[in-house]
């Protein structure tokens, strides 16, 4: 109004983030929790040596249920492995790549159209095998319910 | 006219079964799309069907391949499977020779019971004996598939599939079938006095102690019954592999591959699995990790019965030790591969950050992500390079980016399409004729799926090369080592004596007792997404036992990824044989050597 603005907060506010998504991604990929966070995935990472690509990084927000920022990240991981091979305490980080993609997929808002199998992706549909959605129908549910989560995608 | 109510149960059974085949098999082939039925029309009348023919001999009823796996297990169904077949072949002969002209469809079956005197027909007593020893020789599969049901050990198998109710219905209706058959047989032998040396002693025996006039009539029903319930329940459970294995040969030898887009060479594949269980033992998941609830039966049966797959899907090795034993071929790995999910993020550019480089060059060096994890590999592959005097290009050395395959064993096609896309682009532009990667997984992919006009070989290959041209001179080393046969590479790509003939020039060779096409999976394979650390290392503790049952100096391999799984809980040393072969390198004087230029990047 007066030509000012109240800057943008850089608060992390817990109570109000959404942890449905981290918790779907926990129970498939549990080994994450014993995570140190010593960046040695993100050091050896092959995408991360050729853009601003941060496993840690997105470990991080994984944590504090920020997901926006993953969207935009998850597609540029390679999967080759080089993370899961190189963590101390070994932890699955090529399948919790995996997994955070295929949760965050199943998201009405995503940019795809959400997991299909192979050879359901490639060409005309099968009606033979039924899709898989373990989970799938939750958390739609959940997140036409919660606000906070369809501001933040 | 030869009847009598007790056919009907069977020709009844019989009868409905083959509309059923024959309505399925005809809606597979009008669901082919058109250019399988092409192939189909194309390769009807030529030796393809010929050999689909002598394959199903071989593979269907003699079974050579369970034989070269397990000879007992292989000696039971082929006596099952081959003795049941020449009684049907046998049988209608004699039956014919008899009438001398056609008769009802069921009466070859039930000969005895309408010719229960011993007639002088030609070659009579012959059949008459023949059919007996036949019987006998079904009996012995019988007798081992009935001990194989309650200790598996016996015929050399530690664990068997598990089967669902209806299996062991239909299951005991076959096991029902000959001896009934036999009981038939000789009630009626015994009480006409006739029949061959087995129904004839026995039924003369049993004459003796039973009123056999009054047992013919209900044991033919009986067996006819039996006949009833196999058929009828033959579509509903494993035994529908019988037919469904025929109409896979025939599809494979004329020429229709497993497609993405069609689901009917998939559907013939499952229906084929005949669900022996020959998978589940050669596992490592099942034999070394404690997994018993993925191995490749058990995951076609999944999909068989709609029941949710995704976890099973994922949790693979994919060393593809199971295809390599599999009775029917079944392309197990592919099956599993199109089930996983594909997650790529549509509409967006996901690898638009990776450079493009430009450089003209003869031979592109292609390490690839693991052996960025194992730098003595790479700095050896480019002593070998250098040594080599070849003009090459490394092009993964700062700015590389993946292959693409760990996308693709992840089920994300679209992602590892794209990648595929900008590899090949810049490979294309540097002219090069050749190929070299360190890595088999890279290999793989840059082999089968990048269609480049150039030659692709791993660098046990190139080496190989080098070393026929006498371009690297070698001195032998004294070690001994054994080669570790890493899966992408052995049953993947077919390579084991390259790599193997440049072991022998630098070391001393020693063999593993499961090599080649049986060799051990290492345990970190890219293609199980789900797999835990300690599963991996128990994994690659199992395989080291086996590996280093000689003591060799030296665990050779040719993976970056075996090299380090097996590194990290060998006490024995792990080298690939680049590094040996660097190390046997005699030293060529400086002035010779190929100096080489940094090469700039352009982002």
């Amino acid at each position: 109004m007066w030509g000012f603005s109240i800057t943008k907060t850089n608060t992390i506010d817990y109570d109000k983030n959404d942890k449905t998504l981290m918790a779907e991604i926990l129970r498939l990929e549990p080994s994450i929790r014993v995570c140190i966070a010593c960046g040695a995935c993100t050091a050896t990472c092959t995408a991360g040596n050729l853009t601003p690509f941060n496993i840690r990084k997105l470990n991080v927000f994984l944590q504090r249920g920020e997901y926006n920022e993953m969207m935009q990240e998850m597609g540029k991981c390679m999967l080759c492995g080089k993370c899961t091979l190189v963590c101390p305490r070994g932890v699955n980080l090529r399948n919790l790549m995996l997994k955070t993609r295929e949760t965050l997929m199943k998201l009405p808002d995503a940019n795809g159209l959400g997991p299909k199998t192979g050879y359901q992706a490639a060409g005309s549909i099968s009606q033979e095998i039924p899709r898989h959605r373990s989970g799938s129908v939750q958390l739609v549910n959940f997140v036409s319910q919660n606000k906070s989560l369809t501001d933040v995608l | 006219m030869y009847f009598d109510p007790f056919v009907l149960p069977f020709t009844i059974a019989m009868a409905l079964l083959l509309i059923y085949l024959l309505g399925k098999y005809g809606w597979w082939i009008w669901k082919l799309d058109t250019s399988d039925q092409r192939k189909i029309r194309k390769n009807f009348f030529t030796t393809k069907t010929l050999l689909a023919v002598r394959e199903i001999f071989g593979e269907g009823l003699l079974h050579r391949k369970i034989f070269k796996v397990n000879p007992r297990l292989g000696y039971m169904h082929m006596s099952l499977a081959f003795g049941w077949f020449l009684l049907i072949v046998v049988g209608a002969i004699e039956a014919h020779t008899f009438v001398k002209g056609s008769a009802p469809i069921y009466f070859p079956i039930f000969f005895r019971f309408f010719v229960p005197e011993q007639h002088s027909f030609f070659f009579s007593d012959g059949f008459t004996q023949l059919m007996d020893l036949l019987l006998l020789f079904v009996f012995s599969g019988l007798f081992l598939a009935v001990l194989k049901r309650f200790n598996s050990k016996a015929v050399g198998m530690s664990r068997t599939s598990r089967k669902k109710p209806i299996d062991r219905v239909v299951l005991t209706s076959l096991w029902l079938i000959f001896p009934l058959r036999l009981l038939a047989e000789s009630f009626t032998s015994g009480f006409y006095h006739s029949g061959g040396f087995l129904t004839g002693s026995l039924g003369a025996f049993l004459d003796a102690i039973l009123p056999l006039e009054h047992l013919i009539y209900p044991a033919w029903w009986a067996y006819s019954l039996a006949l009833a319930g196999f058929f009828l329940g033959l579509p509903f459970t494993r035994y529908m592999h019988i037919p469904t294995e025929m109409v896979l040969i025939f599809f494979r030898n004329w020429g229709i591959k497993l497609k993405t887009d069609n689901p009917v060479l998939l559907e013939v594949e499952i229906n084929s699995c005949p669900k022996c269980g020959i998978c589940i033992d050669t596992c490592q998941l099942n034999s070394m990790a404690g997994i018993h609830d993925t191995q490749a039966v058990y995951f076609i049966q999944k999909l068989r019965n709609h029941e949710q797959y995704q976890k099973v899907a994922e949790s693979c090795l994919m060393c593809g030790r199971c295809e390599n034993v599999c009775p029917v071929s079944i392309d197990l790995n592919s099956i599993r591969l199109m089930h996983r999910h594909d997650n790529t993020p549509k509409e967006q550019e996901n690898f638009g950050f990776i450079p493009v480089q430009n450089q003209t060059t003869e031979v592109i060096y292609f390490a690839g992500c693991m052996t960025h994890l194992t730098p003595n590999i790479k700095n050896s592959m480019v002593k070998i390079l250098e040594a080599s005097g070849d003009k090459f290009w490394f092009m993964d050395e700062e700015k590389g980016a993946c292959c693409g395959r760990p996308l693709k064993l992840a089920g994300q096609l679209q992602a590892a399409n794209e990648l595929e896309e900008r590899n090949r682009e810049m490979m294309m532009q540097s002219g090069a004729h050749t190929l070299v990667t360190s890595c088999p997984i890279c290999y793989k992919t840059f082999a089968n799926d990048y269609h480049m006009n150039m030659e692709v070989l791993h660098h046990s290959e190139y080496i190989e090369r080098l070393m026929q041209q006498k371009r690297l001179p070698v001195e032998k080393l004294d070690v001994t080592a054994v080669f570790h046969d890493p899966c992408e590479l052995g049953r993947g790509s077919d390579i084991y004596e390259q790599p193997r003939n440049v072991l022998k020039s630098v070391a001393h060779i020693v063999e593993s007792p499961q090599n080649r096409q049986d060799g051990l999976c290492c345990g970190g394979s890219l293609a199980h997404l789900t797999l835990s650390l300690d599963k991996k290392k128990q994994i690659a503790k199992n395989t080291l036992s086996v590996l280093t049952v000689d003591n060799p100096q030296v665990i050779a391999t040719g993976c970056p990824l075996c090299k380090k799984s097996l590194a990290n809980e060998s006490t024995t040393k792990v080298m690939d044989i680049a590094e040996l072969v660097a190390k046997a390198m005699v030293a060529k004087p400086v002035k010779e050597r190929v100096v080489r230029q940094k090469v700039p990047v352009y982002i």
